[in-house]
């Protein structure tokens, strides 16, 4: 059996890969994961985040690297015996069985006894506040409902793995945001490890202790949320993070991290965030990161093209000089073909080599 | 400025719209008028003759159905092949489908699996009479090998026409199965695992209770099919004996005998065992009068008379029990020998002698 909850310390992951014939959907995945940490495994598409935690849960076998959870391998058991909690992208609720029954069959499974089967599945309910509607069958219940019983099914076992397979990407805006609440309540409460594969950066930095930047198979980057958001370690992390502009530019000069770039013959200053080959270089900033001024502040210049107002702030697309489309911020609405400068705070903008 | 009414209802087309009725609808109308003229009416038509017996009461038909042995022995037999074979298909058909669900070259399987579904019954009789007759290569290959010292008997009989229910039953059970497991979310039985449940549970606890409604589908549709095996059990069956199924008493009403000592040879239906024949509905004009049979062991063989047997049962029923190729019956009053003219309805009754 698997070691149980109160003992364990870390969850180690060493070199797990997985084919799918030539194809290496995951490589090399190392990581090691302490008791009580929320990690989260970020990505777009076809990274290999879900494949990852497929492998995890053993209901895909690894073809290469070893799972332990201390000093039990755990990849060469099959699922059922590894002894993690799911949540499952569609919740996979039972759809014959009731709420309490469907939450109870873990506990069923492992043969604990009824009475305290009960008991636990009655906390469970009580847990993610589910108390009236206990007694009914999945199909009656709303998504964000059905995703309560998914989550309370999985941790009544009290796992010491907690995977959870993008449980929130089925609900709408206004429950995704009160579910990531829960979710991060229910964890806190647990004492285990959690990982949780999203596409949505949103979740992943408002969610996790640390995030696993995943793409083609491959960790692109490991940190914390504050690291990722402001220091991607890649120009395609940096996509990833949303610094939706990039921009060509020649590089200037440079001392440490702070360079001085030349961006259609205009000078700015921004932080190198790898090593720089040449001098051709990529600038990556967020559009929350780069201001509109009048034309004569100095910047680069554009041509506004669309502004649109989202609250506190407006925000537009321009065109610079090369044809680059730029997306920016403005405390004012902007006419279209109006001449702009975008400024940008140096430490905000970052400088990847050119591909 | 123009007054819009917000009162008035709208058109009847507009609510006849709304309910799902509009010209498109009409395209149905053939088809329902195919479906009344060629399965309502006469369904309906055959009900109602059901009630209105010859004799005039309302529920004689299905009286003499309920209280005749012969029927209900026919149906009987024609049960012991169907549920079996119903469920045997199930019992191959669930496993299969189970594996083949995970298959990646499903699509080259199903085919080989429902190709006995595109030869028909008939087809597949042949087939097995070549390969699993006493001649066939199956007991010959037995018999080569030394396994066998005489060929084993899996056709004409009961096995036999088993057999090729099975085989022609069990791509269509398959089928079925197989889209109601496809139908099942993998997710579940993934999530059970995470659960703990082994593959026993997986299948007790999560599949099973799911498919319960498509397997009771799938068994009445194949039960159904396998009710129906005329083709089978006359081919492949002993149509006299143990694998006589409904369809084949149609054939049996119908034989006459006339005058003298016409020999009715019936060849088709005669095999080898013993066979029950009884005879009913024979009316004479003098109640004393009796029946007799003559018949022959073989073709060859010299002549044998059974009976003089009496017909002073209330129902006009009686029977005899001989072993025959071929049969002779006459009816004989009691004071001469004179073989009577008539009509009579002959049963064959299986099992017989043993």
């Amino acid at each position: 059996m698997a070691p149980s909850l109160s003992s364990f310390k870390t969850l180690r992951l060493d070199g797990v890969s997985r084919d799918f014939g030539t194809v290496n959907a995951l490589r090399d995945l190392t990581l090691t994961i302490e008791r009580g940490e929320f990690v989260a495994l970020l990505g777009p598409s076809g990274c290999g985040k879900s494949t990852a935690l497929n492998c995890i849960a053993g209901l895909l076998p690894t073809s290469r690297g070893a799972i332990f959870l201390d000093d039990h391998r755990l990849d060469i058991l099959p699922a059922e015996e590894r002894g993690f909690g799911m949540v499952f992208q569609n919740y996979a609720l039972f759809p014959h069985m009731t709420v309490r029954d469907n939450i109870g069959f873990g506990l069923k499974m492992r043969g604990v006894p009824k009475a305290e089967a009960a008991q636990r599945v009655e906390k469970a309910i009580e847990t993610v506040r589910l108390g009236t509607q206990a007694h009914k069958l999945p199909g009656q219940l709303s998504g964000g409902q059905q995703q309560r019983v998914a989550i309370a099914r999985a941790i009544v076992v009290e796992p010491p793995l907690v995977l959870m397979d993008e449980p929130l990407s089925n609900l709408d805006a206004k429950l995704r945001l009160e579910m990531r609440q829960e979710i991060r309540r229910i964890h806190a409460g647990l004492g285990s490890i959690t990982i949780y594969v999203t596409h949505d950066q949103d979740e992943a930095l408002s969610l996790a202790d640390r995030i696993v930047v995943l793409r083609d198979g491959m960790i692109r980057q490991v940190g914390t949320p504050e690291d990722l958001y402001a220091r991607p370690a890649h120009l395609d992390v940096a996509e990833f993070m949303g610094f939706r502009n990039r921009i060509p530019a020649k590089l200037k000069t440079r001392s440490g991290d702070a360079v001085a770039i030349d961006v259609n013959g205009v000078l700015l200053q921004g932080s190198a965030r790898e090593e720089l080959r040449g001098d051709d270089v990529i600038v990556a900033i967020r559009p929350d990161d780069l201001f509109a001024g009048e034309a004569h502040e100095g910047g680069i210049p554009a041509l506004v093209e669309a502004t649109e107002y989202r609250g506190r702030d407006f925000f537009g697309s321009a065109r610079a000089a090369d044809g680059t489309e730029l997306f920016f911020r403005s405390s004012r609405r902007h006419t279209p073909g109006e001449k702009v400068a975008l400024i940008a705070d140096p430490a905000r903008l970052l400088v990847y080599g050119a591909a | 400025m123009s007054s819009i009414d917000y009162h008035s209802n709208p058109g009847l087309k507009a609510r006849l719209a709304a309910r799902g009725l509009d010209s498109v609808t009409l395209l149905v109308i053939p088809a329902i008028a195919l479906l009344i003229g060629l399965f309502v009416y006469p369904f309906a038509y055959g009900l109602w003759l059901s009630f209105n017996p010859k004799d005039g009461s309302l529920l004689g038909n299905y009286i003499r159905f309920f209280s005749d042995p012969f029927l209900y022995d026919t149906i009987g037999t024609t049960l012991k092949l169907a549920v079996p074979v119903t469920i045997l298909n199930l019992v191959f058909a669930v496993p299969v489908a189970f594996r083949v669900r995970l298959m990646k070259n499903q699509r080259l399987l199903t085919t080989i699996l429902v190709l006995p579904i595109t030869l028909g019954t008939v087809l597949v009789a042949e087939g097995m009479l070549n390969y699993l007759g006493p001649q066939g290569w199956a007991n010959r290959i037995m018999m080569a090998l030394g396994i066998l010292s005489s060929p084993v008997k899996l056709t004409n009989n009961y096995w036999g026409v088993m057999l090729s229910l099975v085989i022609t039953g069990f791509p269509f059970t398959f089928l079925l199965t197989l889209s109601y497991i496809s139908g099942i979310d993998p997710a579940l039985e993934q999530a059970a695992a995470t659960l703990g449940a082994k593959a026993a549970a997986r299948f007790r606890y999560i599949f099973l209770p799911l498919l319960i409604p498509g397997l009771a589908i799938t068994f009445c549709l194949s039960f159904v099919q396998a009710y129906s095996v005329f083709p089978s059990a006359v081919l492949l069956g002993a149509p006299a004996g143990a694998t006589r199924v409904n369809d084949i008493y149609a054939e049996t009403g119908q034989f006459e005998i006339g005058t003298g000592d016409r020999v009715m040879r019936v060849d088709r239906i005669w095999q080898d065992g013993w066979t029950d024949c009884a005879v009913n509905g024979f009316n004479f004009s003098n109640p004393s009068y009796k029946l007799a049979f003559k018949l022959r062991q073989a073709p060859s063989a010299p002549e044998r008379i059974i009976g003089p047997v009496s017909l002073n049962d209330a129902d006009g029923y009686t029977g005899v029990r001989f072993r025959s190729r071929s049969l002779a019956m006459r009816v004989t009053p009691e004071s001469d020998k004179q073989w009577a003219m008539g009509k009579l309805r002959m049963r064959m009754k299986a099992g017989g002698m043993r």
